[in-house]
């Protein structure tokens, strides 16, 4: 509980750190408008440029990074749970790869048809995700080594890669740019329809799994032993799958493929929290998810040049990964 | 009567056979030990009545129920399978470990809490694994973990014990323990229960079951001990370790 509180207090200090942030400087008195009721339900509108980037630009992107974080490090523990692999997550799975190839194509396409919008973006990433998502569970039922399945996941990443390579290639530049921009992770720009509607799909996804925790908890054995422990296997195996690859496609349709979230986030609860069950740990992983996604948001901004997102959490990531395998080989 | 009903049960993995045309009964208050060759098929017959592989032909019905049709938690209520380790992503604490299968609402009734708790405490104290409960999976040697393995198969109010190869990893007073609980003891605390193992320790399993499962060549065949003795294919297989067996 006192490491709850703790994290918990850690969390808000990241927000606020988060909502100082930025090449405006908020000074105090307008901080003191910003939170003034009369203007929050909008009787007198409010112009001053504090209250809009405030309100347009800051407060959006801490809480599409917060429901990004709860998302992808849920999605990631329910795969690592899953696949009875630590280093299973969306970005190993293909998932993320797959929506970079649906976003690519489209920006390849958008060169010679018109193609309009943010909204076609995040229908493109999806669909790549959702195809890479039912590629991996026809597979998961073919082969029985879930082993395997990560390694396709793998192999599908490099394929969307080559592919997305041989279209960056024929690309011209505007689109390459923006193809660019958008794999490096992004929290900008979206509107607050959008992080509800986030929100709720994440939240439906977590009661979900929350109702199936015991049978995650067998499902941890392996097939065989949670068969003869009252698990219909063939059954919750699908609602991992189809709940995990939702969060994940939706995330990165939303803010580009974010690494190592959700990769992270389950093993830094288990460190802090030295909790098992998936019950518990579903309570608690999505607090870190969060925190560590807005830390990697506060770092983004942090410094006089800003950094794209995915540089933030690779620079946390890709240490942690080696940390955690250097641990093990010790043990 | 027999309570356990296989017949002509036949299974294949990848287009090879591995059991043809099995028919057996096995009854209430008995223990089997499951012997054979290496490969011969003594684990498939064990994930087939567990329901973990589904027999291309063939049926096994428990009380004249068919246990293939059966629905999969109905199932976990009349069986525990307990495989020679049990590997778990999650590296619980021995006592949450063993403690799962009360939680679970759906084969134990809550009611019963209080008195599964204290047979639990009881298993642990009879396999002398008390003093591992606040450790993890992780830290337990190969043993440990398949005595606290073996605890939690017998915590579970089943009807039929299925454990492959119990006795592998474990020292020899264990063993010895072990074969004489799954042989004797267990019926002594409920006598409407069924186990079968499977084990290569069979000079410690004799004295204490009932009967013999010979898997061999695709079939299984049935032996009371002094079948045994006399048995051609037994000793065909043992040659000339028979006589130590004996």
């Amino acid at each position: 509980m006192k490491k709850l509180i703790g994290i918990t207090l850690i969390g808000i200090l990241f927000i606020t750190w988060s909502l100082t942030l930025g090449s405006h400087n908020i000074l105090m008195e307008d901080w003191l408008s910003i939170f003034n009721i009369s203007d929050l339900i909008g009787i007198k509108p409010n112009t001053d440029l504090s209250h809009i980037i405030f309100y347009e630009i800051r407060l959006p992107r801490l809480l599409i990074a917060i429901v990004c974080g709860v998302a992808l490090s849920l999605s990631g523990l329910w795969m690592q749970n899953y696949f009875q692999n630590p280093l299973a997550g969306p970005f190993v799975l293909g998932i993320s790869s797959g929506a970079s190839l649906g976003v690519a194509v489209l920006g390849f396409l958008s060169q010679y048809v018109m193609i309009l919008g943010e909204f076609t973006r995040v229908s493109a990433a999806a669909l790549g995700a959702i195809v890479v998502f039912i590629m991996i569970l026809i597979i998961s039922k073919k082969w029985k080594n879930p082993s395997s399945v990560l390694i396709f996941g793998i192999m599908i990443s490099y394929l969307s890669g080559a592919l997305i390579t041989l279209m960056i290639y024929y690309a011209d530049s505007e689109s390459i740019k923006r193809y660019t921009l958008w794999g490096m992770g992004n929290f900008e720009s979206q509107s607050y329809s959008q992080i509800f509607l986030f929100a709720l799909v994440t939240f439906i996804a977590w009661i979900i799994m929350l109702k199936r925790h015991r049978h995650l908890d067998n499902m941890a054995y392996g097939k065989e032993y949670a068969m003869t422990l009252g698990t219909n296997y063939a059954k919750e195996e699908k609602w991992v799958l189809i709940c995990s690859c939702i969060l994940a496609a939706w995330a990165t349709a939303l803010c580009g493929p974010i690494a190592f979230i959700g990769l992270m986030a389950p093993h830094f609860t288990r460190m802090i929290f030295k909790v098992d069950s998936n019950l518990k740990m579903m309570i608690l992983t999505p607090n870190v998810g969060w925190i560590l996604t807005v830390f990697a948001l506060d770092l983004t901004q942090a410094f006089e040049f800003s950094v794209p997102i995915n540089t933030a959490t690779s620079l946390m990531g890709a240490p942690f990964v080696i940390w955690f395998l250097w641990k093990k080989q010790r043990i | 009567m027999s309570l356990l009903q296989i017949k002509n049960l036949s299974f294949d993995y990848q287009k090879q056979t591995i059991l043809e045309d099995v028919s057996l009964g096995l009854e209430l208050g008995k223990s089997y030990a499951l012997i054979g060759p290496n490969g011969s098929g003594k684990s498939t017959l064990l994930k087939c009545l567990a329901g973990i592989l589904e027999p291309q032909n063939g049926s096994i019905e428990i009380n004249g129920y068919d246990l293939l049709k059966m629905e999969i938690e109905k199932r976990a209520s009349y069986i525990s399978w307990i495989p020679s380790q049990i590997n778990s992503y999650i590296d619980w604490l021995v006592i949450d470990f063993l403690k799962q299968d009360l939680a679970s609402s759906g084969f134990i009734q809550k009611k019963n809490l209080k008195t599964d708790i204290e047979k639990l405490e009881k298993f642990c104290i009879e396999f002398e694994v008390s003093h591992l409960l606040n450790k993890r999976l992780s830290e337990l040697s190969d043993g440990e973990k398949q005595r606290v393995s073996i605890v939690r198969g017998l915590q579970r109010n089943s009807k039929i014990y299925l454990f492959d190869e119990p006795s592998s990893y474990i020292d020899v007073p264990h063993k010895f323990y072990l074969c004489e609980y799954l042989g004797k003891k267990i019926h002594k605390l409920n006598p409407s229960k069924i186990v079968i193992y499977s084990t290569h320790d069979i000079k410690m399993a004799l004295p204490f079951i009932d009967e013999i499962l010979f898997v061999n060549k695709k079939k299984v065949k049935k032996l009371t001990l002094s079948e045994f003795n006399k048995d051609i294919e037994i000793k065909k297989w043992l040659g000339k370790f028979l006589v130590q067996l004996l």
